[in-house]
């Protein structure tokens, strides 16, 4: 077959295009593909034109998986971490404004209920003030940063009292109670700030805090909460005051601790024993107050104080408590007054001796009371005592004499002694002198 | 062949276009011409493969080989031209020969080999023209064109066995042509 097809495709070969046929068909073809050109956009062409356009510009190609990797962790940093940063900014940072403007704004956002927004306004008062601290701690409380704190505290005064008003058209109760709040954290927090300047004046910013403080306080009608809506407030602040101090068990000291926790404790205990009557919700609004301080004291706890939690809760002692109190300081000054019983009048004028003998008889009645005092006679026995130390004290003031060179009767019963002779009851008397000189809590 | 397949690779395509019309045109001209019997219609066939090829490219398809790809164009072409003018069909065709589709298996590469020995090849070319279109197609592809029947089978969509069949019957008809013409009277095709 090789053969046959050599010759069979040597003939063939013969047949070809000539040179003009192939010209002219080539021209042919040319204008038909000019006529119909790349129906798609020629790549090629297009290339070249955005090379010559964007010269300049140096082209990346940057994978799809980095790019949506570094816009999560973008995100991840601009939604939580810089917001995060922000909220240890004081006034002056540069994230401040991140804290202001955009935390707060979107944690107010999330309040939907009145009393939300007025608590959430309080709260930023509190924040304000804490920050004020931090300043002042660092030594950063210039006069003009003084000046620009003390105006965003008033600010944000007003804001807080334009929400209670709001709540108070909704719920008068719970607005006066929102109130109280308010005024509470300013007198913490403004306590606090006072111990953290130093000062021994009051300098503006604490005076515009105390101004604060009052204008919110003018406008309190105790009396219209009742007692079963302070109950109930009670309960939960008591719980939120427990949750708050074991949020700082560790951070702070034990004694510390123990000292919030009694107070915590005291006002649980005012909730079970408060009884029943006007004088009740006395008792349990007071409470309220006590337990808003606590509250703003502990959050202030962040920035640590000189300011001891018994200087704005004092402690609230027991009827066990009051009656060993009052126990004590019987047997303290009872001693005392047998003294200027003791008294003669060689060396005394004639009329001061004269208001001893007459102010005797009821030293002896107030003490009387305060002898022997149960749960029902306690108050009245805390309040004689008190008037007696008064007396006594003033008594031994206008005489000028130092009690402990007075010889001291012996008492039968309470303080009973067997002794016969001076020398023994001297004796005896300095045997029970032990606690004359201590240095007893004052009742309050 | 090729199978259609987008691409955004434009220029390149142009360029293997208009590559392939500078190294196949003066074959399928050939093959055109030779099927045809006529140099215009031949151009003119080869022009239309080459502007349908081009229409195909425009649209971003590619084609993997122009070669074939050409060739089965310009035969359905050849094919649509003929059925302008003759209606002999190949079912016919097939019908008027009696094909026995068992004598497929009989034939065999080697079986065509030793009847295309047996013809002078320089007289066979101008007796091409008087064979059916279906043996002129399959005698053209294998002996100018140089297609093997894998490449014949492919291109017009028939079994390598039928394709050889016909090779057989094609030459067989071709022999006996340049035996019964003298060389003198053979027609020779416009160059």
């Amino acid at each position: 077959m090789k053969r046959f097809e050599t010759q069979f495709n040597t003939e063939a070969k013969k047949l070809s295009l000539t040179a003009s046929e192939k010209a002219l068909l080539e021209e042919r073809l040319t204008a038909y593909m000019e006529y119909h050109p790349m129906a798609v956009p020629d790549e090629k062409v297009v290339k070249k034109q955005i090379l010559k356009v964007s010269e300049p510009f140096l082209w990346l190609s940057i994978p799809k998986r980095v790019i949506s990797v570094s816009f999560s962790v973008s995100a991840i940093f601009l939604l939580i971490v810089v917001p995060a940063m922000a909220e240890q900014a004081v006034p002056g940072d540069v994230l401040y404004g991140v804290k202001v403007r955009i935390n707060e704004e979107v944690r107010g956002s999330l309040n939907i209920s009145a009393e939300q927004k007025a608590n959430w306004e309080t709260l930023r008062v509190e924040r304000r003030l804490n920050e004020a601290r931090q300043l002042a701690k660092a030594g950063k409380l210039t006069p003009e940063m003084e000046a620009r704190v003390a105006a965003t505290v008033v600010k944000q005064k007003e804001i807080a009292k334009e929400q209670i008003a709001v709540l108070n058209a909704e719920d008068s109760e719970t607005a006066t109670l929102a109130s109280a709040t308010l005024a509470s954290v300013l007198e913490v927090q403004g306590t606090l700030l006072e111990a953290d300047l130093g000062a021994s004046d009051t300098n503006e910013l604490t005076k515009v805090i105390e101004d604060s403080r009052v204008d919110i306080e003018d406008g309190l009608e105790s009396e219209i909460v009742s007692k079963e809506k302070l109950t109930a407030m009670l309960e939960i602040g008591t719980t939120r005051a427990h949750e708050s101090l074991l949020s700082l068990e560790g951070d702070i000291g034990t004694e510390q601790y123990e000292q919030i926790l009694r107070r915590i404790t005291d006002i649980e205990s005012a909730i079970h024993t408060s009884g029943e009557g006007e004088e009740s919700q006395g008792k349990m609004y007071s409470a309220w107050q006590d337990l808003q301080k606590l509250i703003s004291y502990i959050s202030g706890l962040n920035h640590p104080s000189e300011v001891a939690v018994e200087t704005l809760v004092p402690i609230k002692l027991t009827i066990e408590e009051r009656l060993k109190e009052v126990a004590i300081q019987y047997h303290t000054l009872e001693p005392e007054y047998q003294k200027l019983v003791a008294l003669d009048s060689e060396g005394i004028e004639a009329d001061i001796f004269e208001k001893l003998q007459y102010s005797l008889p009821n030293l002896s009645d107030l003490l009387e009371v305060a002898k022997e005092p149960n749960a029902d006679t306690l108050e009245m026995a805390e309040a004689s005592l008190k008037e007696a130390r008064a007396i006594i004290e003033s008594l031994v003031t206008m005489l000028d004499i130092n009690p402990d060179k007075i010889e001291l009767p012996i008492d039968n019963g309470l303080g009973t002694s067997t002794a016969t002779t001076t020398d023994e009851i001297i004796e005896e008397s300095n045997t029970d002198q032990s606690t004359s000189t201590e240095i007893l809590p004052t009742i309050q | 062949m090729a199978g259609p397949k987008k691409t955004d690779n434009i220029g390149s395509q142009e360029d293997r276009f208009l590559q392939a019309f500078k190294e196949y045109n003066d074959a399928l001209f050939r093959h055109a011409c030779i099927r045809l019997s006529d140099r215009e219609k031949a151009i003119d066939v080869v022009h239309d493969t080459y502007t349908k090829v081009w229409s195909y490219v425009r649209n971003g398809h590619v084609i993997d080989s122009y070669r074939s790809f050409l060739y089965k164009v310009l035969n359905n072409l050849i094919i649509d031209e003929y059925r302008k003018h003759k209606e002999q069909s190949l079912d016919a065709l097939l019908e008027q020969e009696g094909v026995d589709e068992g004598a497929f298996e009989e034939l065999s590469e080697s079986t065509v080999e030793a009847l295309a020995a047996t013809i002078d090849g320089r007289h066979a070319l101008g007796l091409v023209e008087k064979l059916p279109d279906v043996y002129k197609e399959v005698i053209i592809l294998r002996f100018v064109d140089g297609l093997g029947p894998k490449e014949i089978s492919d291109l017009i969509e028939e079994s390598e066995n039928v394709v050889s069949v016909r090779l057989y019957r094609a030459l067989h008809q071709l022999r006996e042509l340049v035996l019964k013409t003298p060389s003198s009277s053979l027609r020779k095709i416009k160059k």
